[in-house]
C-alpha cells in the first residue's frame, strides 16, 4: 500500500466515522465510486472499529498486571524472582498451585516453591488461616515429613518454600498395581511416623492421598503439605463442584474420611481414615473407595465397605488386614486414637507373615530381621486360682520371670510386665489385648494352689484367630520356684522356636540370679509389685517387703535397689510420707548399697539420678546418673520416665515428652507412665494437652490417685478450679497426698475466690502437722490460694531448708507463678539454679532499686479484626511500639518482643499468655484499619485474677502512632500507680528526632523489627526488605537504616561473615547515626560493631561509650546488654558482665546468646564443669560452632579428653571451621603428642582469617607452648591475644594450662599490665555509668 | 543493576539530540534497565501503588533519570518518546519470557482451557502478536506506531500524548482510533491481509 492510498484510507475513516452510523455506507459508495477495494477496506476497518471495543485502551502494563493477579501463578519465568528465591524451572502443577525448583541466592540451596493460586485462598481469614497452619507444618521436623522453610504471603499469591525432593509421588508406584507387603507396611510405618510427629504437635492433615506422599530416590516416603490441605479439602467436598471435575479431584474425594464427606470437622482420625485407604491401596492396588462420579465415591465412603484384602486374591497378613479396617471404620471413635498407636500396631504386624512369603519366616540370621520388625510376644500375668490373694504377686512374678527368660532369646520383642499386667485386670478379650498391644502371640497361665502343691498351667495363643499354638501343665512342689521358672521358660521357647524365628543362646536362657533365697526372691516381688501400686499402703508395704528381703540374703543388690526406689518416692511430696532429710538420704545409702554388691544394676544409678534431681539439686549430676542407668539397661520405663522429669524440671518440654513417650512405649499400659506423659504438657504450661492427658487417664483407670493428681493441678493451673477440687479430692482419696490434696484444693478453692474454706482448709493442714509431716511448701500453696504472698515466699525458704523435692521444679512449676516476679522468689530460683555460687554475686543491681518491688509486663501483639493478614505484622508492630515505650519505665519489667513472637497472630488466651511469660500484668489489643485511619482499643489485665484493670479505646491516623503509644503507656503507668519518671529523664529523641519516618516508612520499620526478632535467616531477610523499602521511601528515617544496620549485622555475625555484609552494615550504621548520633538502636549496633569486627581494632572504650549510653536510653534492649557483657568480659571485668548477662536474662528468661556467654563467666572462674553443662544444653537447643568449640575446650579443662576430640571431630564436619585446629593443638599437648601439636598450631596459623574470635585461637596456641614448655612462644602468644581484643586479665591468672608461666618476667609483667588496663576499663565503665 | 545517574541520562540525551548515535544508544538501554526494573516490581506487587497508571512509572523514570536537574523541557518529549518505546520493548520482552514458560510444560495446555484464555498476555491482547502488526504498521505509517507506543505502552492519556506530539486532541483521538481498527482487524485475521 502506497503512502498516498494509505492516507486516502485514513481520510476516509475518519470522515466516514464522524458521521452516523446509517450514513457511513451511502457516504462510502459515493467517495470511493469504482474503487471498491477501496470501499472495501474502509468497511473493514469500520466493522473493526466498531468491534475492538476496549482493545489496546487498557495500558499494557496495566493489563499484565491484572492478569498477573488473576493467574498468579502461570508465568514465573526462568530466572524470575519470587521473594528473595530466583526461579529456576517449573517441576510441576497441580489443582493447589504449581510447584518450581528454585534456589535460594542467600544460602546457595535449592529449595522447591509451591505457589497457591490467589483463588485457592479466596477470604483473608483463609489467607490467615494458610499461613498459620503453614508456619505450623513449618515447625515440624521430621524425617517423614517434608520440611517447609518459608512462607511468603507478601506477594499476591501465598507461596510455600519447602525441601526440594529428588523421587516420584506414591501415584507413580501404584500405576503399576500393589506394592509388595514389606514396601507397603513399610512405606505405611513412615506415614504413621510422619503423622504422628505432626499430630503431636496438633497438626492435622487433612488431605493423605498417594499424590502428597512422596516416595525419595533413596526410599524415603514424605508426607507433602501439611497444614496446606485444610482448602483443597473444603474445595472438594462441595459436592456440586466435585461431581461434575475431572479425575484429579476425584483422587482427592477418594480418600476423604466420612466425616469429611459430611463437611463435618476433620481432626486427626481423619487422617487414620485417610491412611487407611492410602494402605488399603498400596496392599491391593486398588483404590479402596471409587466410583463413577465424585458422589458416588464418596457415597462408597459414607455407606460402603471395600472389598476383603485376603478376599480380593491379596496375600496381606491378617493383622495388616485388620489394621487396615480398623483405620477405615466409619465412626471416628473405633479407629486407632492415634497415629502413634497406629504405628505401634503397624510394627507389631508387620512381623506377622503373608502366607505366601514363607521364605522370610525361615531366614535365620538375626541382622536380617529390621529393628522394629521382630515378632512381638506377650506374656500376661498369670491368673491366681488359688484362696489366698497374697499369691497375686507371685503369678506376676512368675511371668516377670518367664520374660526375663524369654529376653535372652534373639529374634523376639517381649513387651514389658506392667503393661501386660494392667490388661489382666481389665479381662479384655485375648484377641482385643493381641490388638491392642500390636502382639502377635500371648502366652497366659493360672496358678493354683492347694494342699502345698502348685499347679501351674500355661498355653501359648496365637491372637490371630484364637488357636492355642501349645500348652503345658506343671505340679510341682512350691519349694523350687526358681528351677520351675527354668523348665517353664525351656518349653515356652521349645515351642516357639517351632513357630517362630528365633534362636537361644548357647547354654539355654539365662537369667542372673542374685539371691539363692527363695523367700528374699519372693518378698522382693512382692515389694516391687506393691511399689508399682504407688501409693502410700503400697510404698510402706514395699519397704516392709524389701527390708526383709534384705534380711534374709544381706547381700541381696535388687532388694537394695527396690528399697531405694521406695524411700525415694517416700520423700516425694506427692505421697508425703517422710520429710525429705529422712527419705532421701536412706534412699541414697540403699542405692549405693546395691551398687556396691552390683555396679552394672541399672536401677540404683536411676534412682540415685532421682535422688540427685531432687534433694540435691544437682542437675547435671541427676543427668549423669540416668544417662548411666540407660546405658546400662535402655529399656527401662521408669528410668525413662524418671529422666523425663529432669528434663521438665530444665524447662524441655520436648526432650521431657520424648523421654516420657519412650517410656510409654516400653510400657504403654502402666499407669505410672502413661500418667508421666502428663508432666510435659504441665511444666510447659500447655493445661490443655495436660488436661487432655489427664482426662483419658482417669477414665482408664479411675482408681489411680497419680492420674487425679495430675489432672487436679492441670486443672488448678488452668483456672478451672470447680473442676480441680473433686480430681484432687479422688488424688487424696486412693491413698495419697494426705496433706498435699487438701492443700492442693485450698489453693485451688482460694484462688476461686472462696477465702473461709480455704483458710479451713489452712487450718485443717495445720493441724495435721502434729500427727505426720507436712511440708512447708504445701502451706506456700495455700498461702498463695489465700494472696499471702509474704507467707508463701517465707514457706518457700522452709521447704527450701527441708530440700523439698518440689523446689526442683520451681523454674517451671505453675502453682508458682502468682510469686515469679518477686524478689524473693527470683532470689531462691537464682540460688537454685546457680549452686556453687557466691563468687558471681552482682556488684551493683543495674536498673532496680533496692527493696523496690518491679511489676513484670507482657505487651501482646494486638489482633487485626477483619485485618489483611499482611497486617499480622502491624499487630506486632504495634506492640513493639508499646514495648519500647513502656520499657522507659524503670520500676516495670517488661517482657521483649521477642518473646511475645509466639504468640502472634493470635493470642487465644492472654492471661493464658501472661502466665507463660511469667508477669503479673499483661497488655492486650485490637486494631482496626480504614484506610489511613486505625482504632486501637487496648486492656490491661491482671493475669492473677483475670481482672480488667484498664481499657480505652483510641481513633486515631496511622501516622500518629507515636500518640497511641504515649496515650496506652501513660495509662498502663497510671492503672499500675506507677510513678512516671519526670518527662525529661525519658529519653525520647531516639524515636522522634530526625525526620520522622511517616505513614508507609515507619510501618515498613515496624514490620522489620517483627522479622528482626524471628531469629532466623529467612525472617532477617524479609527484615532486610522491609528496612531497605523504608530507606528508599524515607531516606531521612535513622530509625530505618539502624534496623537495616542491625539486621545485616546479625546475619553477618551468625551466617554469612565473609560476605559484604558487614560493610553493609557498618554503612548503614553511619548513615543512621549521622541522621542521629544518639539513637540507641544504631549506637548498641555500632558498639557490637567494635566487638565483632577486627577491622574495627577492638576498641572496647569505644563499644562501651556506645553500649552504655544505649542501654540507659533503652533498658530492655536485651541484645545490648549482652553485648556490653561481652566487652567487659573480654577486658577482663567478669563480675561485671554477670550483671549484663542476668539483666539480659531478666528481661528475656530464653536468651540463648546471654546463657551462652554465662558459660564464658563459669570458664574463666574455672567452673568447667557447670560451664559445660550450659554449653550442652545450649548445643542441644540450638547447635553452633562456636558452642561447640566452648564444649571442646570444657572437656579438654576436664581432662576429658576422648570426649573432646568427639567432639572436634564434630566439628570438624563443617570444613571451614578453624577453631578445631587450636582445639586440636591442645588435645595434642595434652596427650603429649609434642610434634601433632606443634603441626595444628601451623594450621592454625596458617588458616587464620581476620575474624573476630581469632584471639581465641591465640590464646588457645599460647595455652599450648606453655604446656610444650615453651615459655617464650607462649609469653608472645598471649601478648598477641591481649593486643588482638582480648585482655582477659582474669582468663590469664587463674588458667592452670599456663601455670608453667607463673615466674616468667613477661609473662608477669604482661599480667600487672593488663590488670591496670582492666581497672582503667572499670573506671571508665563507671565513669560512663555515672554520666546517664 | 547499575544505577543511572541523571547527569549521565541528561548529557547522553543531549549528546544524542546533537547527533551522537552511540550516546543515544547508551540512554536507551540506561532507561530500559529503570523501566524494566520498575516494571517489574510493579508487576510483582512490591509497590503498594500497583493501582496506578504505567504513565506514572514513565514519568518517576523521567524524573529520576533526568529531572532531577531540571533540564530543559523539550528533553521531556524527546525522553518520552524513548520511554515508550523502552517500555514497549520490556514488556514485549516479559510477554516473550513468560510464553516461553508456557510452552515449555504440557501441563500449560490443560490449565489454560480451564483459564478460558488463549496464549495472551493482556486479556483480549495477544502481545507478541500485537508486536508483530504493530511493526508492519510502523513501515506503513511511523507517526501513528509511535502513537500506539505512547498511549499502549506508555500509558499516555489523549491530552498528554497531544501535548506532547504538539497537536491538538482530536487529532490523537482521530489517529487512534484509526490505528486501533487497523491493529485490531490485523490480529483478527480476517481482513484482506496482506495487503495489495
Amino acid at each position: 500500500m502506497d503512502s498516498q492510498r494509505w492516507r486516502q484510507l485514513n481520510d476516509l475513516f475518519a470522515a466516514a466515522l464522524e458521521r452516523p452510523a446509517a450514513e457511513r455506507s451511502p457516504f462510502l459508495a459515493g467517495a470511493c465510486g469504482e474503487d471498491l477495494g477501496l470501499r472495501g477496506e474502509v468497511e473493514s476497518l469500520l466493522a473493526a472499529h466498531e468491534e475492538a471495543g476496549d482493545f489496546i485502551e487498557t495500558p499494557a502494563l496495566q493489563g499484565l498486571a491484572g492478569l498477573e493477579a488473576s493467574e498468579p501463578a502461570d508465568d514465573l519465568a526462568a530466572g524470575s524472582r519470587l521473594g528473595p528465591y530466583e526461579v529456576v524451572a517449573l517441576l510441576g502443577a497441580g489443582g493447589m498451585g504449581r510447584v518450581y525448583r528454585a534456589r535460594d541466592p542467600r544460602l546457595g540451596r535449592e529449595v522447591a516453591i509451591k505457589v497457591l493460586p490467589q483463588r485457592a485462598l479466596g477470604d483473608r481469614a483463609e489467607l490467615a488461616r494458610f499461613t498459620r497452619e503453614a508456619r505450623a507444618a513449618g515447625s515440624l521436623n521430621h524425617p517423614n515429613l517434608l520440611a517447609v522453610y518459608d512462607v511468603g504471603t507478601e506477594t499476591e499469591s501465598p507461596y510455600v518454600v519447602t525441601e526440594l525432593l529428588e523421587g516420584e509421588t506414591l501415584l507413580e508406584p501404584l500405576r503399576l498395581g500393589p506394592l509388595t507387603v514389606e514396601r507397603a507396611v513399610d512405606f505405611g510405618r513412615q506415614i504413621a511416623a510422619g503423622l504422628a510427629a505432626a499430630h503431636a504437635k496438633g497438626v492435622v492433615h487433612r488431605d493423605l492421598k498417594p499424590a502428597n506422599l512422596f516416595v525419595t530416590l533413596d526410599g524415603r516416603l514424605k508426607i507433602l503439605d501439611f497444614g496446606l490441605a485444610k482448602q483443597t479439602g473444603a474445595e472438594a467436598a462441595a459436592p456440586a463442584s466435585g461431581a461434575t471435575r475431572p479425575g484429579m479431584v476425584l483422587g482427592t474425594v477418594g480418600y476423604m474420611s466420612p466425616e469429611q464427606v459430611r463437611g463435618q470437622p476433620a481432626d486427626l482420625r481423619s487422617d487414620i481414615f485417610s491412611f487407611g485407604a492410602v494402605l488399603y491401596e498400596m496392599l491391593s492396588g486398588r483404590r479402596a473407595f471409587s466410583g463413577d462420579s465424585a458422589v458416588e465415591t464418596m457415597n462408597a465412603i459414607l455407606s460402603h465397605e471395600p472389598p476383603g484384602l485376603a478376599a480380593a486374591g491379596c496375600a496381606v497378613p491378617p493383622a495388616v488386614e485388620r489394621l487396615v479396617w480398623r483405620c477405615l471404620r466409619k465412626t471416628p471413635e473405633e479407629r486407632f486414637p492415634s497415629a502413634r498407636e497406629l504405628m505401634a500396631a503397624l510394627e507389631a504386624s508387620s512381623s506377622a507373615r503373608s502366607p505366601a512369603e514363607p521364605s522370610t519366616l525361615i531366614a535365620p540370621a538375626r541382622a536380617a530381621i529390621g529393628e522394629g520388625r521382630l515378632p512381638m510376644i506377650a506374656v500376661l500375668p498369670f491368673v491366681n486360682l488359688s484362696a489366698e490373694p497374697d499369691q497375686d504377686y507371685f503369678c506376676e512374678g512368675m511371668a516377670d520371670e518367664l520374660i526375663r527368660a524369654l529376653g535372652q532369646l534373639h529374634g523376639l520383642r517381649i513387651l514389658a510386665r506392667m503393661s501386660a499386667a494392667q490388661l489382666r485386670t481389665q479381662g479384655e478379650e485375648l484377641r482385643r489385648i493381641g490388638e491392642r498391644l500390636g502382639v502377635e502371640k500371648v502366652i497366659e497361665g493360672s496358678v493354683r494352689k492347694s494342699g502345698g502343691r502348685l499347679r501351674i498351667s500355661i498355653q501359648l495363643v496365637n491372637v490371630a484367630d484364637g488357636a492355642h499354638l501349645w500348652s503345658g501343665k506343671y505340679d510341682r512342689e512350691p519349694r523350687d520356684v526358681f528351677a520351675l521358672q527354668d523348665e517353664i521358660a525351656d518349653r515356652v521357647v521349645e515351642a516357639l522356636r517351632g513357630r517362630l524365628v528365633v534362636s537361644a543362646p548357647p547354654g539355654g536362657p539365662r537369667v542372673r540370679r542374685y539371691t539363692a533365697d527363695l523367700e528374699a526372691y519372693h518378698l522382693y516381688l512382692r515389694g516391687r509389685y506393691h511399689w508399682n501400686k504407688r501409693h502410700e499402703g503400697g510404698l510402706l508395704e514395699a519397704v516392709r517387703c524389701f527390708e526383709q528381703a534384705i534380711e534374709r540374703d544381706p547381700a541381696y543388690a535388687p532388694a537394695y535397689a527396690g528399697l531405694a526406689d521406695t524411700y525415694a518416692l517416700m520423700g516425694q511430696s506427692i505421697y508425703d510420707l517422710l520429710p525429705p532429710r529422712e527419705a532421701l538420704p536412706r534412699a541414697r545409702a540403699a542405692a549405693l548399697k546395691a551398687l556396691e554388691i552390683d555396679e552394672g544394676l541399672a536401677e540404683p544409678h536411676a534412682c540415685l539420678g532421682w535422688i540427685k534431681l531432687h534433694y540435691d539439686w544437682d542437675w547435671s549430676g541427676a543427668r549423669e546418673s540416668f544417662e548411666r542407668s540407660l546405658a546400662l539397661d535402655p529399656d527401662r520405663a521408669t528410668t525413662r520416665h524418671w529422666y523425663s522429669f529432669l528434663l521438665s524440671a530444665q524447662g524441655e518440654p520436648e526432650a521431657a515428652q520424648r523421654e516420657a513417650e519412650r517410656a510409654w512405649e516400653l510400657d504403654p499400659l502402666s499407669l505410672i507412665v502413661n500418667a508421666n506423659l502428663i508432666h510435659p504438657h504441665y511444666y510447659s504450661h500447655h493445661f490443655d494437652r495436660a488436661i487432655a492427658e489427664g482426662e483419658k487417664l482417669v477414665r482408664m483407670e479411675p482408681g489411680f490417685a497419680i492420674s487425679h493428681y495430675w489432672l487436679g493441678i492441670a486443672y488448678t493451673a488452668a483456672g478451672r478450679y470447680r473442676e480441680a477440687v473433686p480430681e484432687l479430692r479422688a488424688y487424696s482419696a486412693y491413698g495419697a497426698g494426705a496433706t498435699r490434696g487438701p492443700a492442693l484444693i485450698g489453693y485451688a478453692l482460694g484462688r476461686a475466690g472462696d477465702r473461709s474454706a480455704a483458710l479451713e482448709l489452712r487450718d485443717q493442714v495445720l493441724a495435721a502437722a502434729g500427727r505426720r509431716y507436712v511440708p512447708a511448701l504445701h502451706l506456700a500453696l495455700l498461702h498463695i490460694g489465700l494472696g499471702d504472698l509474704d507467707a508463701a515466699c517465707a514457706d518457700l525458704e522452709r521447704a527450701y531448708a527441708e530440700r523439698s523435692d518440689q523446689l526442683a521444679y520451681l523454674k517451671v512449676e505453675p502453682l508458682l507463678d502468682p510469686l515469679r516476679s518477686d524478689p524473693r522468689f527470683e532470689a531462691l530460683l537464682h540460688r537454685l539454679w546457680q549452686p556453687a555460687s557466691g563468687v558471681a554475686a552482682p556488684r551493683h543491681a543495674p536498673h532496680a532499686a533496692p527493696g523496690l518491688r518491679r511489676r513484670a509486663i507482657a505487651v501482646l501483639p494486638f489482633q487485626g479484626i477483619a485485618a489483611d493478614p499482611a497486617d499480622a505484622h502491624l499487630g506486632l508492630g504495634l506492640a513493639d511500639a508499646t514495648i519500647t515505650e513502656l520499657a522507659q519505665i524503670r520500676s516495670l519489667t517488661v517482657r521483649p518482643t521477642s518473646t511475645i513472637l509466639r504468640f502472634a497472630p493470635a493470642v487465644s488466651d492472654p492471661v493464658e499468655a501472661g502466665r507463660e511469660l511469667q508477669v503479673d500484668t499483661v497488655v492486650e489489643g485490637t486494631f482496626q484499619r480504614q484506610g489511613d485511619r486505625l482504632r486501637i482499643s487496648v486492656r490491661l489485665l491482671s493475669v492473677a485474677d483475670r481482672q480488667a484493670l484498664w481499657g480505652a479505646k483510641i481513633d486515631t491516623s496511622f501516622d500518629d502512632l507515636f500518640r497511641i503509644q504515649d496515650e496506652v503507656s501513660h495509662a498502663i503507668a497510671r492503672a499500675l500507680a506507677i510513678e512516671l519518671p519526670p518527662s525529661g529523664e525519658r529519653p525520647r529523641e531516639g524515636v522522634r528526632r530526625g525526620e520522622e519516618p511517616a505513614g508507609e516508612a515507619y510501618e515498613l520499620v515496624l514490620k522489620g523489627r517483627v522479622h528482626l526478632f524471628g531469629e532466623t535467616l529467612e525472617e532477617w531477610l524479609k527484615a532486610v526488605d522491609c528496612f531497605d523499602r523504608a530507606c528508599v521511601l524515607e531516606p531521612n528515617s535513622a530509625l530505618a537504616w539502624a534496623g537495616l544496620a542491625d539486621v545485616y549485622s546479625r546475619i553477618a555475625f551468625t551466617y554469612l561473615p565473609e560476605g559484604d555484609w558487614y560493610a553493609r552494615a557498618w554503612a548503614a550504621c553511619d548513615k543512621a547515626l549521622a541522621l542521629d548520633p544518639h539513637l540507641p538502636e544504631a549506637l548498641y549496633v555500632r558498639g557490637g560493631r567494635l566487638l565483632w569486627s577486627p577491622q574495627a581494632g577492638f576498641d572496647h572504650a569505644g563499644a562501651m561509650r556506645d553500649l552504655v549510653p544505649a542501654i540507659a536510653a533503652r533498658p530492655a534492649l536485651e541484645e545490648a546488654h549482652v553485648r556490653l557483657g561481652s566487652i567487659l568480659h573480654h577486658v577482663g571485668l567478669i563480675d561485671e558482665d554477670e550483671c549484663e548477662l542476668n539483666e539480659a536474662l531478666r528481661i528475656a528468661p530464653d536468651h540463648l546468646l546471654a546463657q551462652q556467654h554465662q558459660g564464658l563467666c563459669l570458664y574463666t572462674r574455672g567452673r568447667f564443669q557447670e560451664a559445660l553443662d550450659l554449653y550442652q544444653a545450649v548445643d542441644q537447643r540450638a547447635p553452633s560452632p562456636w558452642v561447640r568449640y566452648q564444649v571442646a575446650l570444657c572437656q579438654l579443662r576436664l581432662g576429658r579428653l576422648d570426649d573432646s576430640a568427639q567432639t572436634i571431630a564434630l566439628m570438624e564436619r563443617s570444613p571451614r571451621e578453624i577453631m578445631t585446629y587450636p582445639l586440636r593443638a591442645l588435645l595434642a599437648a595434652l596427650r603429649g603428642d609434642r610434634a601433632a601439636a606443634l603441626h595444628a598450631v601451623d594450621q592454625t596459623i596458617s588458616n587464620q582469617r581476620q575474624v573476630g574470635h581469632y584471639h581465641h585461637a591465640q590464646y588457645d596456641l599460647a595455652c599450648v607452648h606453655a604446656l610444650l614448655g615453651n615459655a617464650d612462644e607462649a609469653v608472645t602468644w598471649l601478648t598477641a591475644a591481649a593486643r588482638n581484643g582480648f585482655p582477659c586479665a582474669p582468663q590469664f591468672k587463674g588458667d592452670s594450662f599456663l601455670a608453667a608461666l607463673a615466674n616468667h618476667e613477661g609473662f608477669v609483667r604482661l599480667l600487672s599490665e593488663l590488670e591496670e588496663q582492666s581497672q582503667g576499663y572499670a573506671a571508665l565503665f563507671r565513669e560512663l555509668r555515672a554520666a546517664t | 543493576m547499575r544505577k543511572a545517574s541523571s547527569e549521565d541520562v541528561t548529557e547522553l540525551l543531549q549528546a544524542w539530540s546533537l547527533g551522537d548515535l552511540a550516546a543515544g544508544e547508551r540512554a536507551l538501554l540506561l532507561v530500559y534497565e529503570e523501566l524494566k526494573h520498575q516494571a517489574a516490581r510493579y508487576l510483582r506487587r512490591e509497590r503498594h501503588d500497583h493501582t496506578l497508571r504505567p504513565t506514572a512509572l514513565v514519568h518517576e523514570a523521567y524524573l529520576r533519570l533526568v529531572g532531577q536537574h531540571g533540564v530543559a523541557w523539550q528533553n521531556r518529549s524527546q525522553f518520552f518518546g524513548v520511554a515508550a518505546q523502552m517500555m514497549r520493548r520490556v514488556l514485549v520482552d516479559y510477554a516473550r519470557a513468560r510464553a516461553r514458560t508456557k510452552r515449555a510444560g504440557g501441563w500449560y495446555r490443560v490449565s489454560l482451557e480451564e483459564a478460558g484464555a488463549a496464549l495472551s498476555v493482556v486479556p483480549d491482547v495477544d502481545l507478541l502478536a500485537l508486536e508483530s502488526a504493530l511493526g508492519e504498521l510502523a513501515e506503513l505509517d511511523p507517526e501513528r506506531a509511535r502513537l500506539v507506543e505512547l498511549r499502549f505502552f506508555a500509558g499516555l492519556s489523549i491530552e498528554d500524548t497531544a501535548e506532547l506530539l504538539g497537536v491538538s486532541p482530536s487529532t490523537v483521538t482521530r489517529d487512534w482510533r484509526m490505528a486501533k481498527a487497523w491493529l485490531f482487524r490485523r490480529l483478527k485475521g480476517d481482513g484482506s491481509h496482506p495487503p495489495s
